[in-house]
């Protein structure tokens, strides 16, 4: 340790790190950063999402075909799995601010196990799709009196687009929060010091509402 | 330095679960809304209800309620860039709608005219002809 650390950690609360001139101060910047990030992932997704409502303005017909072979079940049921996750995930950051060692690793548990719920559930979808020939590009078939299959094809490529690209962003969260969890375990955190748990739910919570989004316009477009 | 004051302030777990239970609500209510015909509003009522439960989110699970003001500014920007990206971009490209409709106009090979698409021999017309989708052909 440097002199000069040595004189700030002296003078400062050892949990805060010497570049910040109190506590409230470096939580802010944490937070600050975590959300510059996020807001980059917006507009990440964001393309997507502009993706989306061009061809579906372009092709409307051809997406409520596409979505009528999305079961709701499935959509509906991981909405509420990533919608549980979040109130674990907040509960986890709840007892990691109170020193609730044992809470926070249950949380952060459970907040593990309903993403891989999430991620089971979209194996069986994207099975199904596999089975049903509705992957684009990988042969292709459209059966159905409704929709011209070129463009049926054109949403089906966003849905795996962004469920895709959705599913990778639960997967590295799923390697983010396993570390956590054994760090939660030894006791590394307590309300004196809990940033990472913090900042994980911030992109945890982050994932919730692309999906919040996702399941409406893909799984229930024209269902009256 | 107010922001010391609100740094401190954290939801409680009653909070969490009153917050979890009203996107309980929302989704099922966003389930229920679809399967009925509000012809273009179904669209309107889908992405409110996905905003609101956005909104209900962003204040208490990620906490910006609690934040700073500069915070608050950061979550606020990402979604205004967002709309700025897709209301920018459908200027765009729904003004070539009109242009891709216009028979008269020779198109590069690959590039068919929209009506295109439904319009195919033998296939049942009624059941998905909405009457917003027709009004939004029309334009």
């Amino acid at each position: 340790m440097s002199e000069q650390a040595h004189i700030s950690a002296a003078h400062h609360d050892p949990f805060v790190a010497h570049q910040f001139d109190d506590r409230a101060q470096q939580t802010e910047a944490v937070s600050l950063g975590m959300w510059a990030f996020l807001v980059q992932e917006i507009l990440f997704f964001g393309g997507l999402f502009t993706g989306y409502t061009v061809y579906r303005s372009y092709y409307p017909d051809a997406f409520i075909a596409g979505s009528h072979h999305l079961d709701i079940f499935y959509g509906g049921f991981n909405t509420i799995v990533l919608i549980a996750s979040s109130l674990t995930m907040a509960m986890a950051v709840w007892a990691a601010q109170n020193s609730k060692k044992n809470q926070l690793v249950l949380f952060l548990i459970l907040t593990l196990i309903l993403g891989l719920i999430f991620l089971g559930v979209k194996v069986i979808e994207y099975t199904d799709k596999f089975n049903h020939h509705l992957v684009p590009g990988w042969d292709f078939q459209w059966t159905e009196p409704h929709g011209h299959p070129k463009y049926v094809q054109i949403f089906y490529s966003f849905y795996f687009a962004m469920t895709g690209m959705h599913a990778l962003h639960m997967i590295i969260g799923a390697a983010i929060i396993t570390p956590l969890i054994i760090m939660a375990m030894r006791g590394k955190f307590h309300k004196d010091y809990y940033a990472p748990i913090e900042v994980f739910g911030l992109y945890w919570h982050f994932v919730d509402i692309v999906w919040i989004f996702l399941f409406p316009l893909l799984y229930l477009i024209g269902r009256h | 330095m107010e922001h010391v004051h609100v740094a401190h302030a954290h939801p409680t777990p009653k909070l969490y679960l009153a917050v979890f239970a009203a996107l309980m609500v929302f989704t099922l209510l966003t389930i229920a809304a679809a399967f009925q015909n509000f012809g273009v509003l179904n669209n309107v009522i889908a992405l409110a209800i996905a905003g609101i439960k956005t909104t209900l989110v962003v204040l208490f699970f990620m906490h910006v309620k609690y934040g700073s003001r500069l915070t608050k500014i950061f979550a606020v920007t990402g979604f205004l860039w967002l709309s700025i990206l897709i209301s920018f971009t459908l200027s765009d490209t729904e003004a070539r709608r009109h242009l891709r409709q216009e028979k008269s106009v020779q198109w590069p090979s690959g590039w068919a005219p929209l009506p295109a698409e439904v319009k195919e021999p033998g296939a049942p017309s009624a059941e998905h002809g909405e009457p917003h989708e027709q009004a939004a052909e029309r334009h």
